[in-house]
């Protein structure tokens, strides 16, 4: 129980931090055509940005499987 | 030990060692902000000094005091009408102050800067988690509207979304960096409870570690997971040109709107001026390229259009983004060209590329967009603008008005009707005309205008008005065929340079006679004499027939003894109303005539529909959508009148119009207001 417990509560903090690593990366996609970068570029960007997002998710979910606290 | 100190030194253990880490980071951050808030304000300054130089600074205590009203106390954003959006607005607005205030104080309360500091930290933290809950509610409100409702004047932007989602997140974040605090320390919970209240009941879903540094450790973890995402939202909100920058541009143009009276359009000097009007985005003023990039997209203005409601091409929402479009493409363009020193390509005309001839020729003028708009953009001096260009340059405008400038130049009426027969209407009347009079010193000139003049609906107005003045005894005169169009008609479609050659044209008759006071029955003559002739050095005295009528039955001098037993809506004049702020003069008019049931539309006094024949269409063809006097109509019928009563020769028309194209002359009349006190004061129409 106590695992299960444990899950459910690294699965709503990686939900909750890969919200907000999308809204940081969103913001920058954004931000940079806002400031005048080709839409020639919006691909790669995306492709970027989702790599980096992608890692960060997945460096969150180990990390939180290793030190989260035991209910 | 009493609470509110536990309650401290529950805390102590970890705001030293959270504080500190937050103070450092604000103040690297910080100074990033201000830098970010500098380079995004700039960014939007480069684009509006491409715009016409416009005095905008006199005046500076009534402008601060309205933009006070309107920004902290949201004035013009809470109405009946906008109860929903208004309210939602103020609770974010209120919800974001309050939480400010409260992290302030605490960043303040730290390190001794109160003594004692434990009280007041108490007090911001129950502050802040007042305004993060007022934020939710109000966000809340804005997701259901946007996202469920979807009212068609708003539009969603992918930056609009991620503001709801980022913003959630850190209200969010906060409240588990908070709940989390609460959750290792070992205050007794009735203290958390009332001064941390949402911080106290998410604080048990957390699990915590045995040890005492581990918690440290994950509090500091998920500060930095609140804190760094809020301050890349405080930088990422002013370089983006996202709308939550209205935070600083809706004051800044209530600050700079416009104190000229309401119906007053800027004058051009035809002498210096080598283009007329706006062909070209840097063609408009600075102020008026603000406007553009303050316009939040709430769409207000839109939802009031007459154009917009009776299915035209125009929205004014739309014309205002699209010319911000238009400005943000071609603005680096232009500044790049200045730089380098280079010619700059040329930008096709706005007409054609950016707005559709039928965008700008389907309004009315009737001011509505602007009387709506919380930040009192200006539409229609953007329309009058680019139509001054169309007609003054290009020669490009609905057919129909060839025909109304011919008319205006040839015998100073729209329809071009012989000038001699503008008097006509008084043949059966014994109406003195200032030419006919030897140096008799008047009270004031009757200045009837065309449509009294000419119109023969509108004749019966004119004499109804004649007779009440004769009754009264007072010593009037009208000029008769020296009487010109006052210039209305010319103006709002653009063609500035007739408009002001006929109001020199009446300038000089008012000298010749010495008028020092001009009563007229139409509201557009009224604005122009009153607001537009000062520009071209003529100042007088302007009254218009509602007031006139509302002062003498206040002072008895009208007796109205006949009472009219009839259901009778009033329609308000757009340069009445919104233009002239003559909303209860009429009113009152009606009110003191006996027996009559007076009802009120839906959309009336400041919401009211124009009828259509503003802004030159009174004598132009309304091919497209429904026309705007038969919607004006069916806002009528909803309650049920017999009566119609105005108090503009143009909504006379219209209506009388409407009423024919219905076949309804048997059950509904079209009146002004002077001909029902003439009724009322003589029983019968003489």
């Amino acid at each position: 129980m106590d695992i299960f417990l444990r899950a459910i509560a690294i699965l709503v903090e990686v939900s909750i931090l890969a919200a907000i690593i999308y809204a940081l990366l969103r913001g920058a996609q954004l931000t940079v055509f806002d400031l005048g970068l080709g839409s020639k570029y919006r691909k790669i960007v995306v492709i970027t940005l989702i790599l980096v997002g992608s890692m960060a998710v997945v460096f969150f979910i180990a990390h939180l499987i290793s030190f989260y606290p035991t209910i | 030990m009493p609470l509110r100190e536990l309650f401290w030194a529950g805390q102590e253990v970890y705001i030293t060692k959270v504080f500190m880490p937050i103070i450092i980071g604000i103040a690297i951050f910080l100074p990033v902000i201000i830098v970010l808030f500098v380079l995004g304000f700039w960014r939007r300054y480069r684009l509006w000094k491409l715009g016409q130089p416009e005095n905008r600074a006199e005046n500076w205590p009534a402008r601060l005091i309205t933009t006070l009203a309107v920004a902290l106390a949201n004035i013009r954003i809470l109405g009946v009408r906008e109860l929903y959006p208004g309210l939602m607005h103020s609770l974010i607005f209120g919800g974001t102050a309050l939480l400010f205030l409260g992290k302030i104080i605490r960043l303040l309360s730290f390190g001794g800067l109160t003594t004692p500091p434990q009280s007041i930290f108490l007090y911001a933290s129950l502050i802040a988690e007042i305004g993060a809950v007022l934020i939710l509610i109000g966000g809340g409100m804005a997701v259901y509207r946007r996202y469920v409702r979807k009212p068609p004047r708003l539009d969603t932007k992918p930056e609009d979304t991620l503001i709801f989602v980022w913003a959630f997140l850190l209200i969010l974040t906060g409240f588990m960096v908070k709940g989390f605090r609460i959750a290792i320390s070992d205050v007794k919970p009735p203290d958390w409870a009332i001064w941390s209240p949402v911080g106290y009941l998410i604080s048990h879903a957390f699990p915590t570690f045995a040890t005492e540094i581990k918690n440290e450790i994950l509090v500091w973890h998920r500060t930095l997971i609140h804190a760094l995402p809020a301050f890349i939202f405080l930088g990422y909100i002013w370089v983006i040109r996202s709308r939550l920058q209205h935070i600083l541009l809706s004051p800044l143009n209530v600050f700079f709107r416009s104190l000229n009276p309401k119906g007053r359009l800027k004058s051009i000097d035809l002498e210096a001026v080598e283009v007329f009007g706006a062909a070209k985005i840097e063609d408009f003023t600075w102020k008026q390229l603000l406007d553009l990039d303050a316009c939040t997209r709430c769409g207000r203005c839109q939802d009031h259009c007459p154009a917009y409601l009776t299915e035209k091409p125009l929205s004014p929402k739309k014309i205002i983004n699209d010319l911000k479009d238009h400005l943000h493409l071609r603005a680096p363009q232009v500044i790049k060209a200045k730089a380098r020193g280079t010619d700059l390509e040329e930008a096709p005309p706005l007409i054609g590329s950016v707005i559709e001839e039928d965008e700008l020729w389907t309004c009315t003028t009737c001011r509505s967009c602007m009387e709506h708009c919380p930040i009192f953009i200006e539409h229609v001096d953007k329309m009058v603008d680019m139509r001054r260009y169309q007609v003054l340059m290009e020669s490009k405008f609905p057919q129909e008005l060839t025909q109304v400038f011919r008319g205006l130049e040839t015998n100073s009426n729209p329809w071009g009707m012989g000038r001699d027969t503008r008097g006509d209407w008084i043949r059966k009347l014994e109406v003195p005309v200032m030419s006919e009079m030897s140096g008799e010193d008047i009270d004031f000139l009757f200045f009837v205008g065309c449509i009294r003049s000419f119109d023969d609906r509108n004749k019966k107005v004119s004499m109804a008005m004649a007779r009440i003045l004769d009754h009264l005894g007072v010593k009037f005169a009208i000029l008769g065929i020296e009487e010109g169009c006052c210039g209305d008609p010319a103006r709002r479609v653009g063609n500035e340079y007739l408009y002001q050659i006929l109001v020199q044209t009446n300038i000089e008759t008012f000298g010749r006679y010495n008028i020092k006071r001009i009563l007229t029955t139409c509201p557009h003559c009224y604005n122009t004499l009153k607001n537009e002739y000062p520009q071209l050095g003529f100042s007088c005295d302007v009254i218009h027939h509602a007031e006139f009528l509302k002062e003498n039955i206040r002072n008895k001098s009208l007796k109205l003894d006949h009472a009219l037993a009839k259901k009778t809506t009033y329609h308000d004049p757009c340069y009445l109303g919104r233009y002239s702020g003559m909303y209860k003069s009429p009113r009152q008019v009606l009110s003191s005539i006996p027996s009559l049931d007076i009802r009120e539309m839906r959309r009336s006094g400041i919401d009211s529909l124009c009828c259509g024949g503003g802004g030159g269409w009174m004598w132009m063809e309304e091919n497209i959508g429904t026309r705007i006097n038969i919607q004006r109509l069916e806002d009528a019928l909803t309650v049920d009148p017999e009566w119609i009563a105005t108090a503009c020769p143009f909504c006379v028309t219209m209506f009388d119009d409407a009423i024919k194209n219905k076949d309804m002359e048997d059950k509904l009349k079209i009146w002004d207001i002077a001909e029902l006190v003439e009724l009322s004061i003589f029983g019968v129409k003489k």
